[in-house]
């Protein structure tokens, strides 16, 4: 029986030390397949912790945690780290692409690490440097920067290749963590319009953390973290 | 693209850091090889020098200094044999063959060496192999001269050409036979021993130097002629060491008793081989010093090159944070990391080994000229081979200890924005 | 799971298989060696120290005190039986393994090719030397690297005895050695 969510979450409780409060303390949440949730909680909420445990970098000590209805609670390292790879698109809030790799060669890694993600269905074009060149357009990059080095790229452009890695190979889940944090108030606005526009044309449900209550129209649901009494996000 | 492509093209957005660890790496795979290839050459050069004597006669001295003297024309002997007691010796049903030789005198630096026609006939270096004269003659007359390959060589000399010989050794001698010089009548062919630095007059030769001369000083007054020289009885009153052969090498110790009891004069035999031996012994020491070194300078090298490694890891922070979050597994980071050491301990072999080759050619006029040894060229021995193989497996292990702390460090930070 | 049993004892079977076969051609061998020590090498009814007594008996003790003519010629007398020590062609063409002492004659690089092999160290110092029938001389195809020659080592090879009758070669061993091994 296939879930209908994305992920679900119960009774989760994480702390970095034992015997300390918990950074993080959620009694309950979940994400329906194909919607999008923004998080928003001051510093040292514990959203950073939430992002890792949800991409199964880090286990939580207590908690039911399910993605895409695999049981991340039990599962091994090995197995969390292969399902990231074939279901999940990251962006981070800044210096998201590898300095030594052109802006092409950065959005395929996605597709060049995971078979399956190469083999999926939702694929625009059978050639891999195709498919790479789609999304950079999609993501509205000028196609002169396609085979430049990143830094001749503006961070508002960085911020669209890494959506369009993010992107690429239609995985199920979408994570931004801040990633419109560095921008200016122009960019943060395209930016926006085009990820929400792009997840929901493949369906993909999109996670999206920042401090920003402005963006929380672009989002179907919202959470608010609660700030844990340490007051510490690491 | 894989992960191996993915660690090369990381290494290279780092080259400056990289190109020095591994020019550190390189240098100490280099100073290994050449330790240890200087200490076989120069083993090879001692051992190639004489072959085919069983026993080294010379006034009583120690074996060892024997042995450089004569054999090496290193250092000088202290006193000499008489020819009485040469002939006795010689006689001894035993003996096969003997070479006797005389030594003292030197021509630009070069000794000269008085001996016979049975230095021709048996002296033998390397695998038994014997003395060639390559252009001319062997000296058939008094004043005539054989050349070793190096001596014509380097001073330029032709069959035909006269020249003068100086009394003592050594470049410069204030004391010169100017009077009667020694025509070049034959040019051995190279051997790769001290053969090719010395000259070769009869010992009659080494007699009629001396004629004129009283204790070391010259006589002043007319120099006798060379006519009148030949006339005289050449037969030389003493020698410095002879080599000999036996007819059984099963005898070797009873004439070598034989000898050292002598009573007529302190004599002493030395079995070369032995004494060699003795010598290989004496200066295992210090070859093990050095290469106890040699082998410092790679642990140095490899632990330089896990730090530099380590203290990449921290600007790396971000790099593996994004392979983190396309999927890489802890054993990913772990193989990530042993790629590039791995990467330091195969392309520091290599260019170590050209670095040590290009080391020995330039060394090589330079050591040859002045200490005699020949250097070589090619693969290293057997166990140098082991040595390397375990340095390339060290090399690549030891990328775990920043692989782990890549792991460790990934985990604290997760894909945390905070970098 | 089965399937990963089966292939680990097959390889363990094959690695023992291998084992087993290396260790049996290693004890072939050696048994191809017949261990021989140094009084074997001197013939059963030679006595050289009978030999040496009867002479000395012939002459007068005080004489012989005083030094003199007299005492070098029964010098030279012993030292001529000494050397002369006949030796038994029990060996011959025998493959035999014997340890002893390495002194050196030749060298090829590093490696020893031929050498004197004697029954105990510093046979080049003491006096008086071993007798002929006590020294054998080991020939190497391939030379062998000794670092310490202190240490006896043991030659494998095969024993060859020369005629007395020959007229370059004197009666002697000859040991064409196939191995060099330490002597523990």
């Amino acid at each position: 029986m296939t879930s209908a969510y994305a992920f679900e979450l119960c009774d989760l409780a994480f702390s970095w030390k034992k015997n300390t409060p918990a950074t993080l303390d959620i009694p309950s949440l979940s994400l329906p397949l194909g919607k999008s949730l923004f998080i928003h909680g001051a510093s040292g909420s514990g959203k950073s912790t939430l992002l890792n445990i949800l991409s199964g970098v880090l286990v939580a000590q207590r908690g039911d945690v399910k993605v895409l209805n695999q049981p991340f609670s039990t599962l091994s390292n090995r197995n969390r780290d292969q399902i990231r790879s074939d279901h999940l698109g990251y962006i981070f809030q800044q210096f998201n692409l590898l300095p030594y790799l052109s802006v092409l060669e950065n959005v395929l890694l996605p597709i060049k690490i995971s078979a399956l993600r190469r083999r999926g269905h939702s694929r625009h074009s059978i050639a891999l440097i195709d498919e790479a060149k789609h999304w950079l357009t999609q993501l509205k990059v000028p196609e002169n920067l396609f085979q430049e080095n990143i830094s001749r790229l503006s961070v508002g452009q960085q911020q669209r290749v890494a959506a369009a890695r993010a992107l690429i190979g239609s995985p199920e889940i979408i994570i931004a963590d801040e990633p419109t944090s560095s921008l200016d108030q122009k960019n943060v606005d395209n930016f926006m319009a085009v990820l929400v526009d792009q997840c929901s044309s493949i369906g993909s449900s999109l996670v999206f953390v920042s401090h920003d209550l402005n963006l929380v129209p672009y989002f179907d649901t919202s959470f608010a973290l609660q700030t844990s009494p340490t007051g510490s996000d690491l | 693209m894989n992960w191996i492509h993915l660690a090369l093209k990381s290494l290279w957005n780092r080259k400056t850091t990289a190109l020095l660890t591994l020019l550190m790496v390189s240098i100490s795979v280099c100073l290994l090889l050449s330790v240890d290839r200087i200490r076989s050459d120069t083993r090879n050069s001692f051992s190639n020098t004489l072959s085919g004597s069983d026993l080294l006669v010379g006034a009583r001295t120690g074996s060892l200094n024997l042995l450089l003297y004569s054999v090496f024309r290193m250092g000088n002997a202290t006193n000499n044999i008489s020819w009485l007691s040469y002939q006795e010796l010689k006689s001894h049903p035993d003996i096969a063959w003997t070479i006797p030789i005389s030594l003292g005198d030197s021509h630009r630096g070069y000794r000269v060496i008085g001996t016979n026609d049975d230095y021709l006939l048996h002296y033998q270096y390397g695998r038994q192999r014997a003395i060639e004269v390559q252009q001319g003659v062997w000296f058939n007359d008094v004043f005539e001269v054989v050349l070793g390959a190096e001596v014509a060589s380097q001073l330029d000399y032709n069959i035909g050409d006269n020249i003068v010989v100086g009394h003592g050794t050594g470049s410069t001698s204030f004391e010169k036979h100017d009077d009667r010089p020694f025509k070049v009548v034959g040019i051995l062919a190279p051997t790769g021993t001290p053969v090719d630095k010395s000259l070769h007059i009869p010992l009659e030769g080494i007699t009629a130097l001396h004629v004129d001369w009283q204790s070391g000083v010259k006589r002043q007054g007319k120099a006798t002629s060379v006519a009148d020289t030949l006339a005289m009885d050449l037969e030389p009153e003493a020698i410095t060491v002879f080599l000999l052969g036996m007819t059984s090498r099963l005898k070797v110790f009873s004439f070598q008793r034989l000898v050292n009891d002598f009573s007529s004069e302190p004599l002493l035999a030395v079995i070369p081989g032995a004494a060699l031996q003795e010598l290989w012994q004496l200066i295992a020491i210090a070859e093990n010093a050095l290469l106890a070194v040699s082998i410092m300078v790679i642990i140095t090298g490899l632990i330089g090159m896990v730090t530099v490694i380590i203290a990449t890891l921290n600007e790396r922070r971000r790099e593996i944070a994004i392979f983190r979050a396309l999927g890489a597994r802890r054993e990913t980071l772990l193989g990530l990391l042993m790629i590039e050491s791995g990467f330091y301990g195969v392309v520091g072999l290599i260019t170590g080994y050209i670095l040590h080759i290009v080391m020995m050619l330039l060394a090589n006029a330079y050591v040859q000229s002045h200490y005699g040894i020949a250097l070589t060229v090619g693969w290293p021995n057997e166990s140098m081979i082991y040595i390397l193989l375990g340095f390339l497996l060290t090399a690549t292990v030891l990328g775990v200890v920043p692989g782990y702390r890549a792991y460790r460090q990934s985990l604290s930070d997760g894909l945390s924005a905070n970098l | 799971m089965f399937k990963k049993l089966h292939k680990l004892s097959v390889v363990t079977l094959c690695l023992l298989a291998i084992t087993a076969l290396t260790i049996g051609v290693a004890v072939a061998k050696q048994q191809d060696y017949i261990p021989v020590s140094w009084e074997q090498l001197i013939p059963a009814d030679y006595d050289l120290e009978a030999l040496q007594n009867n002479l000395i008996e012939q002459y007068d003790s005080e004489i012989l005190q005083s030094g003199g003519a007299e005492a070098d010629a029964l010098y030279a007398q012993l030292q001529f039986l000494q050397d002369n020590a006949p030796v038994t062609k029990e060996y011959n063409e025998t493959r035999i393994k014997i340890p002893g002492f390495v002194v050196p004659l030749e060298f090829d690089g590093d490696k020893i090719t031929h050498f004197l092999l004697v029954p105990y160290y510093g046979a080049c110092i003491h006096s008086p030397p071993p007798p002929p029938n006590q020294i054998v001389y080991v020939i190497l195809q391939e030379g062998v690297q000794i670092d310490d020659i202190y240490y006896p080592v043991y030659v494998n090879g095969l024993m060859r005895v020369e005629g007395m009758d020959s007229e370059l070669g004197a009666a002697g061993y000859t040991l064409y050695g196939d191995s060099v091994e330490p002597y523990i």
